[in-house]
């Protein structure tokens, strides 16, 4: 048995270095008689290393088969977690591109070292891939820039433009902006300088290349004399010298100082060629970094953000608890002090009064507020309309005018001081008071009000003389004023079991010919369009103040 | 959240803090899943770390302005004033809301 493995190393090794498809070299047909008469899961068992074990694979299974499918993709993946071998990367390259695209793409996906070694062992075999399938690949994990920039090699060139389409595209569609990222910088390295070849991840390290030693000398191994060396180094592939020959002198050394033969390096030695090549690759994009996050930190005072408030963070500050001069309120943005909230206090408590019209001693708890702050208007126009209810006219025109001083858009102001000057029969006044409020708010309870009181005064046809606006304005609140009495009349009617309508004194209304009622009810019915009120009685269609019937009554 | 009319009284500024507050305030415990006291839980540190570190940092505090008028017969009226006051960028800042509570 021994004898059987020492002829398969030799006689692999010798395939390995000729040239040619597998199947055509001389060493191949010797091979299989070999594998043929031994037993290949003996060979297996202990073979030395993925490239012997990746041959027998070939050697002993037929092609296309599920057989070798299995065994391809266990010694794949062992390979994407391994130290690589430039003899195993040469022997991928003899696989058919079916046994590469079932056994070696599918490991692109991991997200972790064997999606990086699976996609530089896709670039350095030559495997190209359909252009559709690049979005899934980039939508499958996060991507380094040397992974983009190895799977820029399975790119077709004539369908570089295509994959850039395809992913602009689906960039457009994309949720994801990890995804989007990934799909932008893929078509930058699509359209920029590639390098000369895949470049190795930093998770990879390449294994120096086997030689086979017979069992007797195995413990030697670790120890390999100088002339072992340079026979390794003779047998390196022309790929591999030109790889060392453009690293830079850092690399280099570190090739030259790494014993060759011993695949196990420490782990710190490791770690820092690791880093210092990190940073050699990507020397440019460090730099950027750099100097981006210094400006960042420059202008944004982020620096100090971190030193200070990270500490203070989801600690109370330190005015905490205590009693501020003012607070600003998040609405008005007025400014509150203790002065404030204690008028405020007096002017709610005169409120509280109101409720039950209770004015004498809501208007001293309004007159409270006020001494405490003068400019509360609102304290203003609560002692105005206290003092009208008290019939303290000159009070109250005093108070709400003072409101309005403070704040000419003060809303109800005008309204009381209406109210006030029609209580002493200064109907003039109580018109121009009415009239502003009217312009300060088109409010229909004030407009009716306004309405009622021409009405009351005997003033109807000084309706004609408004502002268009306004009188329109009054039209509509009264046509609803008008309407809800109707309802309510129509209600009332079915319920009281009133006169047939032919029975009652019916009169027809000049301006539409629609019926009137003449009797304790005013209308009853009209034509579209036409209106009265029982109150303020006002043609709507024609705008006639005056109400007279045909016959001559005056409703 | 229910409070018995007599409870309501004023809490002056500046307050009662959201966070840590102590039993038996509006705040404190701030939830109760279950129907005993074992489900109670207070705006703490351990109980709800985030919200708590929100609250603190911009020291989120209540106060209640209370006007109470009392019209005989058992007739009596609350003007409540909720008076929610924070710092925010070193400026003590105050939401008010107002109420009115009757005994009827």
């Amino acid at each position: 048995m021994q004898e059987t493995r020492q002829q398969f190393y030799e006689l692999a090794d010798s395939l390995l270095r000729e040239s040619g498809l597998l199947a055509n070299r001389p060493t191949w047909i010797n091979l299989r008689q070999l594998i043929h008469d031994a037993s290949s899961e003996s060979l297996q068992a202990d073979c030395d290393t993925l490239t012997h074990t990746l041959l027998l694979a070939l050697l002993s299974t037929s092609e296309k088969s599920a057989e070798r499918t299995g065994k391809l993709g266990s010694v794949i993946e062992s390979a994407c977690r391994s130290p690589l071998e430039e003899s195993f990367i040469e022997l991928l390259k003899q696989l058919s591109s079916d046994d590469l695209t079932t056994t070696l793409l599918p490991q692109i996906y991991c997200s972790d070292k064997r999606g990086s070694i699976a996609v530089y062992l896709a670039a350095r075999v030559g495997i190209f891939i359909d252009p559709e399938a690049f979005q899934y690949f980039l939508t499958a994990r996060p991507w380094e820039q040397t992974d983009l920039i190895n799977l820029a090699f399975l790119v077709r060139p004539a369908e570089q433009l295509k994959v850039s389409t395809i992913l602009e595209q689906a960039a457009a569609n994309e949720g994801s902006a990890i995804n989007r990222e990934s799909f932008t910088e893929f078509r930058h390295i699509l359209f920029g300088q590639l390098p000369q070849k895949p470049l190795l991840p930093d998770t990879a390290t390449i294994a120096a290349p086997y030689v086979y030693q017979p069992p007797q000398n195995k413990e030697s191994l670790n120890l390999p004399a100088l002339e072992d060396q340079n026979a390794v180094l003779e047998l390196q592939t022309e790929d591999e010298k030109s790889e060392y020959k453009d690293r830079s002198p850092i690399s280099a050394a570190r090739t030259k100082t790494t014993p060759i033969g011993n695949t196990r390096k420490p782990a710190t030695e490791s770690g820092l060629s690791s880093l210092l090549k990190l940073i050699e690759t990507h020397q440019a994009a460090l730099f950027a970094l750099f100097l981006i996050t210094t400006i960042f930190l420059m202008a944004t005072g982020i620096s100090k953000w971190f030193l200070s408030d990270s500490e203070t963070r989801g600690k109370p500050p330190a005015n905490a608890g205590k009693l501020p001069t003012y607070w600003t309120d998040s609405a008005t943005r007025e400014k509150i002090t203790e002065r404030y909230l204690a008028a405020d206090k007096d002017y709610r408590m005169g409120e509280l009064y109101l409720t039950r019209d209770r004015y004498s001693e809501a208007l001293i708890l309004f007159e409270d507020a006020l001494n405490i702050r003068p400019d509360h208007t609102q304290a203003l126009y609560r002692i105005g309309y206290c003092r009208l209810h008290i019939k303290d006219y000159a009070g109250a025109k005093t108070a709400l005018e003072k409101a309005l001083s403070l704040d000419p858009k003060f809303r109800h102001a005008n309204l009381m001081l209406a109210r006030a000057a029609a209580a002493q029969s200064d109907n003039k006044t109580a018109e121009n008071h009415f009239n502003r409020e009217l312009e300060l708010a088109k409010d229909p309870s004030v407009a009716e009000e306004y309405a009622n009181f021409l009405h009351n005064t005997g003033k109807k046809t000084r309706l004609k003389n408004l502002s268009p606006d306004i009188r329109h304005f009054i039209r509509i609140v009264l046509s609803f004023s008008a309407a809800s009495l109707r309802n309510q009349k129509k209600r009332s009617s079915a319920n009281e079991k009133i006169r047939p309508v032919a029975a009652r004194n019916r009169h027809i209304h000049k301006h539409c010919r629609g019926n009137l009622h003449s009797g304790n009810e005013h209308v009853l019915d009209y034509r579209p369009g036409c209106f009265q009120n029982p109150q303020f009685q006002l043609c709507q269609q024609c705008g006639a103040p005056d109400f007279t019937t045909s016959d001559g009554h005056a409703l | 959240m229910a409070m018995p009319f007599e409870d309501i009284v004023e809490v002056p500024p500046p307050g009662i803090a959201l966070y840590d507050a102590p039993a038996g305030t509006f705040f404190g415990p701030f939830i109760n899943t279950s129907g005993s006291s074992s489900g109670e839980k207070f705006i703490t540190q351990g109980n709800m770390p985030e919200f708590y570190s929100y609250l603190a940092q911009h020291d989120f505090r209540y106060s209640l302005s209370v006007s109470n008028v009392s019209f005989g017969d058992g007739d009596e009226i609350k003007s409540v004033g909720i008076l929610v006051s924070w710092i925010e960028n070193n400026k003590n800042m105050m939401y008010r809301l107002y109420v009115y509570v009757p005994s009827l």
